[in-house]
């Protein structure tokens, strides 16, 4: 998959996110996360241009629902994510969309999209996307 | 009495302040997005009662239960207010500021918040005194008290989506149900610091806040000893 195709990938996913929904983006340095994620924020009719918040870890758009853009690359450890306070908005109305999410994945308790993504050998990009119940389901 | 109080640990940003015989209040619902209007707000409501910071005798915060990050933004807004005015400040119970317009009501008063993750803070009230601790319960858990209580009432921002995760299957009348009341009166806020002051002065380290649920980090730590 080409960027541009990890775009459009994106804005189909954007299609069926709802308030609370939850998105775990999972793969390695490279693998196209931030790029899946300008999708789906413009398939949620952000007209910001999304900007990885790799820094800043937690960036805040509005769309068609509040989009709440969080990158756990430098978190490290239980006490650090405790410190953001993630609870707020993954229980919220607003989409949630987590890069390094296998970070938190174990504690994300209600149903959510988790797309695992890697660096395929002809040098695009292959994206899963699975649903996943989490431990209360709904 | 010249006193401000705030509350930012629920979706409702609830302020109030006293000057003698003035008094304001405002309780504004719009989502956790208190941060930004939270000064601008206090500014505005000292200003109508014609009340400098620097004249203020006490600073109410409350410590939660509720948002983590909420509870942070004011009491890091409080000590910020405090520090610079040179007031002292006092925290305040989110639950027992819900609780406290329904002091004189003849049951059990059951203040409650979503408390994230499918679980409810909440604490029991009766003739103006706390019941129980503030607890951090399962829907199930709160239900079970409920059978147990007296005329109970569900108060707080949260009470219809608190009364809807203990009842999830229930499609009947809501009179089946015990009631609830969204009210959240800031001057409950007010109430609350001046008695707190005058029955536990002030702790310099303090407010504290209330997390009362442990954080991931901690019950690892625990695992681990």
């Amino acid at each position: 998959m080409t960027g541009e195709q990890t775009i459009a990938e994106g804005e189909r996913i954007a299609s069926v996110l709802a308030p609370g929904s939850v998105v775990l983006l999972i793969g390695p340095l490279g693998a196209g996360k931030t790029t899946l994620a300008k999708g789906i924020a413009r398939g949620l009719g952000v007209a910001e241009e999304l900007i990885s918040p790799t820094y800043t870890i937690i960036s805040e758009y509005q769309g068609r629902l509040p989009l709440h853009h969080v990158d756990l690359y430098r978190i490290e450890g239980r006490a650090e994510i405790d410190n953001l306070g993630l609870d707020d908005f993954l229980w919220g109305d607003g989409v949630s969309l987590v890069e390094w999410g296998e970070k938190i994945e174990g504690e994300i308790l209600r149903p959510h999209l988790r797309i695992s993504m890697r660096i395929a050998p002809d040098g695009g990009r292959d994206i899963a996307v699975e649903h996943r119940a989490g431990a209360l389901g709904s | 009495m010249k006193a401000l109080a705030i509350d930012t640990a629920t979706d409702v940003l609830a302020i109030a302040a006293v000057n003698g015989e003035a008094r304001i209040s405002l309780a504004l619902r719009r989502g956790l997005q208190h941060s930004p209007a939270l000064i601008p707000l206090v500014d505005r409501l000292l200003a109508e009662i014609s009340l400098p910071v620097t004249e203020l005798e006490m600073i109410g915060c409350s410590v939660g239960p509720g948002s983590f990050t909420g509870i942070r933004i004011g009491l890091a807004t409080a000590k910020g207010i405090g520090f610079a005015a040179q007031v002292p400040l006092v925290g305040v119970t989110t639950l027992d500021a819900l609780a406290r317009p329904f002091l004189e009501r003849d049951g059990d008063v059951f203040a409650v918040l979503d408390a994230r993750k499918g679980n409810i803070y909440t604490a029991s009230y009766r003739g103006g005194s706390r019941t129980s601790e503030y607890l951090d319960l399962t829907p199930a858990d709160l239900r079970g008290r409920l059978a147990a209580a007296e005329r109970p009432l569900l108060v707080g921002p949260d009470a219809e989506k608190v009364r809807a995760m203990m009842y999830p299957q229930h499609n009947g009348a809501p009179r089946d149900l015990p009631p609830c009341s969204s009210l959240f009166d800031p001057l409950a806020l007010l109430a609350l610091t001046a008695e707190n002051f005058a029955r536990d002065g002030v702790d310099p380290t303090g407010p504290h806040p209330l997390y009362l649920r442990q954080s991931e980090a901690e019950i690892e730590s625990g695992k681990n000893r």
